[in-house]
């Protein structure tokens, strides 16, 4: 079932209605039969895959807390290997083992989807004895099929979701009003933005030979606007659902596209996956034996810093490469994950430099043009990294981007005319399935959304913390005709210049498939 | 005032505003809709002509009528009504639309029948060849202003192309919301009423254009299918509980292409429940019908000269077989 649908809209009512007369005690029943309901639309067989890996880590964590006070390592190992073993059989059945799949690709399984994350950091946070071991079989499975968050995130812990999934909630308008708006502003996101920008990038990405040199850029710019809507659109849904129902999941962005620096921006972006990989593989790894074991090695020859900055230096490597073989594309994921690595250190040494110099000439502050200017860099730079997304494989994105800078280069030096490297934007734009009114909706659309982006960037004093927070709260402080007025404007945009109807083609989020 | 009678102050003011918020938006969104929703005024009236009929049947001079004609443009471009009543006296409306498929013309006769018990009931077999549904455009045209009832429901149900909703018939602002930007001063001026774009359902073309040669495509299958027969005996059956003759004819088109087994099999049914069925278009030079010059679009439909020819060849059948009587002189004594 499509988020993006009257048949969602309809569900959500009946799960509303009923999770609200029930008894609180019996709720999360409800819950539970409407994620149930919910996921079974996508198949039996995805069903039956969720339950079995439900019952696999359901298993397994019982069995690891019986033996928590057991000092055999080796069963517990075993216990994690069995259930890895079992995930990647039931997931590779998932994908039919298909038999294109080659080289890096058998890695397209691996923890392919955001419920599998979800499990196995349940199953570790069991053997670190952050909490006991659900003995409700059911309980786990709502956890790992709650509705909102099933089909695209934010990936949450058990520890965060467990007393909101359980304990019921009394029905509050404050609730469902703000679950509702964030609702519909997720639905402006996906179907007025990111559903016409898909249009040109569709365009732009299927047709290389005629789309390379200068074009290049404009789906670097399309597919930003693009993933921006449909990814923080689908996350605005997902969280709006489940607060109506008074479950608080956590924010997934807070205004990625005005960070200063690849490193602020990964602190922005995929707020949730980040946190995962970084409790889950970066720790973890970071104070493993075999890690310790590698510290000491570098350290013997290479003295006591480098041993410290290169096992940091192989724990992000290993992290970045999986987060790229997560995202399941193969070998241009892994690309993409590894250049992020590259970046990532880059920036960090270039950062670890700045601040020693700065704390040299004790300066202050960064002129705005500086900030405007990182911003840019930042925006450009992570842009042309999703390109990865964009073409069929890591050979083809690598071959567009180095054609986008050599056309630049011609064409800065007059060797070819912008027309023929194809920077020649006024003959592009028409061609790329948009008219007029489309390219001024996702003008003012990106304008709209870039305030926003500043009024959730800008500190109030009521303590609030996240973006969203701090964006209800501007919302909640305006006068009550205003705030009428915003809503209608979000709905009217959404209703009138929505990309959906007979005339349109439904588009799936990018990340649903995951 | 004290605390209680401010609380209650307080209460009354959210619900007036309450109240007032949501009458304001259900304005709004109703009127922003029916802005957008096509007003099939120009070049394409067809698409109004289902509630014209609404219109006809609101005024008492002409809210009755002696013969009910169903059937798509072979019908509605084909017959005039306004020579049935001038020259025969025969009150006769046309509930047709374009592509007009049995179980649309099923759902407007069981509609008719809510305001008027017609005597006959003249229905085009030429969308027998249709058996599952046509084109979302002409079910658009002829649901859209169709009043909501129970036949509306289950018209649309059997109606509805694969990628159509329910609710968007419901909610039409959903199928025409992407014409806010297409906007022309027809929808601005037809905005709150419609007028009448036919003469008693009948879309008379003054053109001609002489008929030319049409091919003659074979078909592999020339079997009606299941849906069609259906809708087809349950158009007789409501017919026959309300006492009216059904007529089933085949207008004089020259394409698309009438086959022989569509013919036979007509014919057979005919025979089987002892219904008249009259082919004009093997009758076509009988009743006059000159195709150099009785056309406007190259023998596809008649023009509106072609349509007197054809509607005195069925008043004269109306009279005689159908025993429908002159109503000019009751008109006159009312």
């Amino acid at each position: 079932m499509s988020m993006i649908s009257a048949t969602f809209l309809a569900f959500m009512g009946i799960a509303l209605l009923l999770y609200y007369c029930v008894p609180k005690k019996y709720a999360w029943y409800i819950l539970l039969a409407g994620s149930i309901a919910f996921y079974s639309t996508g198949g039996v067989y995805s069903l039956s895959v969720l339950i079995f890996v439900t019952l696999i880590h359901y298993g397994a964590a019982i069995m690891i807390e019986r033996w928590k006070h057991d000092q055999r390592k080796l069963i517990r190992k075993l216990a994690f290997t069995m259930v890895i073993f079992l995930d990647a059989v039931c997931l590779f059945g998932l994908k039919n083992l298909r038999p294109w799949m080659s080289g890096v690709q058998w890695l397209l399984p691996v923890g392919i989807s955001f419920y599998m994350l979800e499990a196995y950091s349940y199953l570790m946070d069991v053997n670190w004895k952050r909490f006991p071991a659900e003995k409700n079989p059911l309980r786990l499975l709502l956890f790992l099929s709650f509705f909102p968050c099933v089909i695209q995130g934010p990936i949450c812990n058990y520890r965060e979701m467990k007393s909101q999934l359980f304990e019921g909630h009394s029905l509050r308008w404050e609730d469902v009003k703000r679950g509702s708006i964030r609702i519909l502003l997720g639905m402006a996101k996906k179907l007025v933005i990111a559903d016409r920008a898909a249009v040109a990038v569709e365009t732009l990405t299927g047709n290389t030979m005629e789309y390379g040199g200068g074009a290049v850029l404009l789906v670097m710019l399309f597919y930003s606007v693009q993933l921006y809507g449909d990814f923080t659109g689908g996350i605005d849904m997902a969280i709006g659902a489940a607060r109506c129902f008074g479950i608080v999941l956590p924010e997934n962005f807070d205004c990625p596209y005005l960070a200063i620096s690849i490193k602020d921006y990964w602190r922005r972006w995929h707020v949730t996956m980040g946190r995962w990989f970084s409790n889950y593989v970066f720790y973890p790894l970071s104070t493993s034996e075999v890690m310790g074991m590698v510290r000491r090695r570098i350290k013997n020859h290479l003295g006591n810093q480098a041993a410290r900055r290169l096992t940091v230096f192989i724990t992000t490597g290993v992290t970045w490469l999986l987060i790229g073989a997560w995202h399941g594309r193969g070998s241009a994921t892994i690309c993409w994950g590894f250049l992020n690595f590259v970046f990532l250190m880059v920036c960090d040494k270039l950062e670890t430099r700045r601040k020693q110099k700065r704390k040299a000439s004790d300066s202050s502050g960064a002129s705005p043009w500086i900030v405007a200017l990182k911003v840019m860099g930042t925006f450009l730079l992570m842009s042309a990294l999703r390109l990865f997304d964009c073409y069929e494989s890591a050979g083809e994105t690598l071959m567009m981007l180095g054609g986008m800078v050599v056309s630049l280069i011609q064409m800065l030096f007059g060797i070819q005319s912008p027309l023929e490297m194809g920077w020649a934007y006024e003959k592009v734009l028409p061609t790329l399935g948009l008219d007029g009114w489309d390219y001024g909706i996702l003008g003012v659309g990106i304008v709209v959304f870039f305030l926003f982006q500043g009024i959730q960037k800008k500190t109030l004093e009521d303590g609030t913390d996240t973006g969203a927070d701090r964006l209800w709260s501007w919302y909640h402080r305006k006068p009550w005709l205003v705030r009428y007025l915003l809503v209608l404007g979000l709905f009217l945009a959404v209703l009138f210049m929505g990309s959906y109807g007979i005339a349109y083609v439904p588009k799936d989020f990018i990340y649903h498939s995951y | 005032m004290d605390k209680k009678n401010r609380k209650v102050h307080r209460r009354a003011l959210t619900a007036v505003r309450a109240v007032a918020v949501t009458l304001c938006t259900l304005l709004i969104l109703g009127g922003l809709q029916r802005l957008v929703v096509p007003k099939y005024m120009g070049d394409v009236p067809e698409g109004s002509m289902t509630g014209e009929y609404y219109l006809e049947m609101a005024d008492p001079k002409t809210a009755q009528h002696d013969v009910i004609i169903l059937g798509d443009c072979e019908v509605y471009e084909n017959i005039s009504t306004e020579t049935l009543w001038e020259e025969y006296g025969i009150r006769s409306y046309i509930r047709g639309n374009p592509k007009q498929t049995m179980w649309q013309s099923y759902g407007l006769l069981q509609e008719t029948l809510k305001y008027e018990t017609p005597k006959v009931v003249i229905l085009s077999v030429f969308a027998m060849q249709f058996d599952a549904p046509q084109s979302e455009i002409y079910n658009r045209m002829m649901l859209d202003s169709m009043r909501w009832s129970k036949e509306k429901v289950e018209t649309i149900r059997a109606s509805m192309t694969e990628k159509e909703s329910f609710l968007s018939y419901v909610f039409p602002v959903l199928r025409y919301h992407e014409r806010w930007n297409q906007l022309t001063e027809e929808d601005f001026t037809y905005f709150f009423q419609r007028p009448n774009r036919t003469i008693h359902g009948y879309l008379p073309h003054y053109g001609v254009k002489a008929a030319k040669e049409w091919p003659q495509v074979p078909i592999g299958d020339e079997n009606f299918g299941q849906q069609a027969y259906e809708y087809l005996d349950k158009i007789r059956l409501l017919c026959e509980e309300n006492g009216i003759t059904l007529i089933l004819i085949k207008a004089p088109s020259l394409y698309p292409t009438w086959y022989e087994g569509y013919e036979e099999q007509i014919e057979e049914y005919a025979r089987s429940y002892e219904l008249s069925y009259y082919n004009y278009l093997e009758m076509a030079e009988d009743i006059g019908i000159d195709y150099s010059t009785d056309t406007y679009d190259g023998g596809l439909h008649l023009n509106d000269e072609g349509a007197k020819k054809l509607a005195r060849a069925i008043g004269q059948m109306l009279m005689e077989k159908a025993e429908v009587t002159d109503q000019r002189d009751e008109s006159k004594e009312q």
